[in-house]
């Protein structure tokens, strides 16, 4: 008769993993209303009052281009040797690169943000984390609008591999939500996280040949030798421009990397959860 | 099987002093967590103090539980852990139904959104679905009684109408277990009484209700049972009117600590210099000093003093102030010219005034006296020591005095 019995005592896992995870899917399946409805949250406030508006979510990787177009003018950094008109190539690395450190600031404060009300009412935690992506990706629709744009203003006919982008970036995505549901969880309790996390991407922006050609420089080759998020970029926009890319095995390799991440990140989260509305 | 809708078994809550152990127990909780490993949460470590310690308690169903208790002594704690934003470090919590919570209503609202929005947003972070909210919505607007501002940014609501809304958009989850914190305590009378409306319907519809309140005559009413905690631990569970009894007990003593505490030693407003102030307070019946009586006792009140000179005729002044230094009892010696107390010589003497009903209600006292000529209306001496002492009894504080009554009702 009564279906709904909960029972709270202090928490030590001890459990089987694997009967845990069908309970973490379903709670994250349950929760997608809620999810959706902190999106809208973030989605409507996020530029109220504000005097550009959503015409912020294209400034913000135009100006990169400028800089960077600047940059490789005047040769402190190498952008030639490139098949297509600079722009289109620079639209889609930072486009790419802003889901990943776009995406990792807002999962990173969403818990901290949500404090007011995550220490008076309970609900699933991780919706806002996964919401909090919403907006990221949002953001990159609308880039990738542009990008069409410029297509059509450079008379270029896009590959049809670019129909392949939104399944391309699954693994960047999967990357970012399980950095971010520890970076989080890290957030709640140390605020310096937030702050932390965003030098380090403004540093590791110009460590990776996004907005440039690794060239022939042997010390930027040498550090993103290992790096997963070079790849998950890197290889998308190689399909995108060339319809292939000479880095396949290291992308698939940098998804199940990501895919662990994602994994180790989601299970991390869970076991926190309980104790989420006491460290804020 | 039983028809227990909450077991609250043996459950401690900690929580840290300051900021720096919450961070420090705050990774340290989370990594174990996260690894697997046994915190030990049920031992206190530095820093850190129980909230809530060895509670129990049960709620059948159909109860409605009120907790009361002074300010800090673990309440809303409880609340919280029934609500499951909390958990217990010790022990047990076990709730059958759905847990539906009027704690800090309109939490999560976001003051650039509209009411509207924010209704949807709320309702969804309550557990409700688009679809249920859709269905009330109605009903959620009506209750809310917000009008044109539906559509106007929350942040511009008056917080009469923050309250309501989110007070509207709670009730409207459709819990089966319903957690009140205090929350009549806002809007005005009307909606006040609109609230206490609802949930008497409420508590029908409901398997059960645990109310947290300041407000002693809605416990009165509203609960069956309550349990009364005194820091972080359940000093009293059971019947509503002992309870509050045993609280006002609790706050009575709470009071006096504190009244104790910032008590100036002596307070000569007015001294002549003829007479020597020596003592004052209360005695009982057998002389002995005493700080607290119980309602049924008499009170005697003494003043020790030694006459410096002769004086012809002496009046006493006595009186009883209660915490708010509201005059209770006021009694002159020479008043209709019944006693006069004649040729004093040199030396030290005790006046005792006795009251044989005093009437008092239980509470926390102050003896005072003055000392005058009886001819002259010299003032000699006019002592305010604050020497508090408590009357104690088992019946509900109201009011300063105690009275047996008589009630009737006719159609007039």
């Amino acid at each position: 008769m009564i279906k709904d019995i909960k029972i709270y005592k202090p928490i030590f896992y001890r459990g089987n993993l694997l009967n845990r995870l069908p309970i973490m899917v379903l709670e994250l399946i349950n929760s997608k209303e809620l999810i959706w409805q902190l999106f809208l949250r973030d989605f409507k406030t996020r530029y109220k009052q504000s005097l550009l508006g959503f015409f912020w979510i294209l400034l913000i990787p135009l100006m990169a281009i400028v800089t960077f177009l600047l940059l490789g003018n005047s040769g402190i950094l190498d952008i030639s040797d490139i098949p297509v008109p600079y722009p289109i190539y620079g639209l889609l690395g930072i486009s790419l690169w802003q889901i990943f450190s776009g995406g990792l600031m807002a999962t990173t404060s969403s818990i901290s943000s949500a404090a007011s009300f995550i220490t008076k009412i309970n609900f699933f935690k991780g919706a806002l984390v996964v919401s909090s992506l919403g907006q990221v990706l949002i953001d990159f629709i609308a880039r990738m609008t542009l990008l069409i744009i410029i297509y059509i203003l450079y008379g270029i006919i896009p590959n049809p591999s670019f129909l392949l982008f939104p399944f391309l970036v699954i693994p960047l995505v999967l990357l970012t939500l399980g950095l971010g549901f520890i970076t989080s969880l890290l957030n709640t309790i140390i605020k310096d996280i937030y702050n932390l996390i965003n030098i380090i991407l403004g540093f590791l922006l110009f460590l990776m040949p996004i907005m440039y050609t690794p060239g022939e420089n042997n010390f930027i080759i040498q550090i993103n030798k290992y790096n997963p998020v070079y790849y998950l970029i890197k290889t998308p926009r190689d399909i995108i421009i060339l319809g292939s890319s000479n880095t396949i095995n290291e992308y698939l390799i940098s998804s199940l990397i990501s895919l662990i991440i994602f994994l180790l990140g989601w299970i991390i989260f869970d076991r926190a959860q309980s104790k989420i509305a006491e460290a804020v | 099987m039983n028809n227990n809708i909450i077991e609250f078994s043996n459950v401690s809550k900690k929580f840290s002093k300051d900021l720096p152990h919450l961070l420090k127990y705050g990774l340290l909780d989370i990594s174990n967590n996260i690894l697997g490993f046994n915190a030990h949460t049920e031992k206190l470590r530095g820093g850190e103090f129980w909230a809530i310690k060895n509670v129990s308690f049960e709620l059948k169903k159909g109860e409605t539980l009120g907790i009361i208790g002074p300010n800090g002594s673990g309440k809303t704690t409880i609340l919280k852990m029934l609500n499951g934003i909390l958990n217990p470090d010790e022990g047990e919590i076990q709730i059958k139904g759905r847990v539906g919570g009027l704690i800090e209503v309109g939490a999560g609202f976001h003051p650039l959104l509209t009411g509207r929005e924010n209704i949807y947003i709320n309702g969804t972070i309550l557990g409700m679905s688009k679809k249920e909210i859709d269905n009330k919505f109605k009903s959620i607007v009506d209750f809310a009684d917000i009008g044109d501002f539906l559509d106007a940014p929350v942040k511009t609501y008056s917080s009469g109408m923050f309250v309501r809304l989110g007070f509207a958009v709670a009730i409207h989850c459709s819990p089966e277990i319903l957690l009140i914190d205090e929350i009549l305590a806002v809007g005005d009378l009307n909606f006040q009484n609109k609230c206490l409306r609802y949930l008497s319907n409420l508590k029908r519809e409901v398997r059960g209700v645990v109310f947290v309140g300041h407000n002693l005559e809605q416990i009165k009413v509203i609960c069956s049972k309550v349990m009364v905690l005194h820091e972080g631990r359940s000093i009293f569970f059971g019947n509503t009117y002992k309870g509050l009894i045993k609280y006002q007990e609790i706050s009575r003593n709470l009071r006096l600590e504190s009244i104790k505490k910032n008590e100036a030693h002596i307070e000569h407003s007015l001294s002549s210099g003829d007479i020597q102030y020596l003592n004052s307070g209360i005695i009982d019946n057998k002389n002995n000093n005493v700080n607290e009586i119980s309602m049924k006792e008499s009170l005697n009140i003494f003043l020790d003093f030694e006459l410096l000179k002769y004086i012809e005729e002496l009046c006493f002044y006595i009186g009883v102030l209660d915490e708010n230094m509201r005059v209770c009892i006021w009694s002159v010696s020479n008043d209709n010219n019944k006693i006069i107390f004649k040729k004093n010589e040199k030396g030290k003497y005790r006046i005792i005034i006795n009251y044989k009903n005093h009437h008092l209600m239980p509470g926390n006292y102050i003896p005072i006296t003055a000392v005058r000529n009886g001819i002259t209306g010299e003032t000699y001496e006019k002592f305010w020591e604050k020497k508090t002492f408590q009357i104690n009894g088992k019946v509900f504080e109201r009011g300063v005095i105690h009275s047996e009554a008589l009630w009737k009702l006719e159609k007039i």
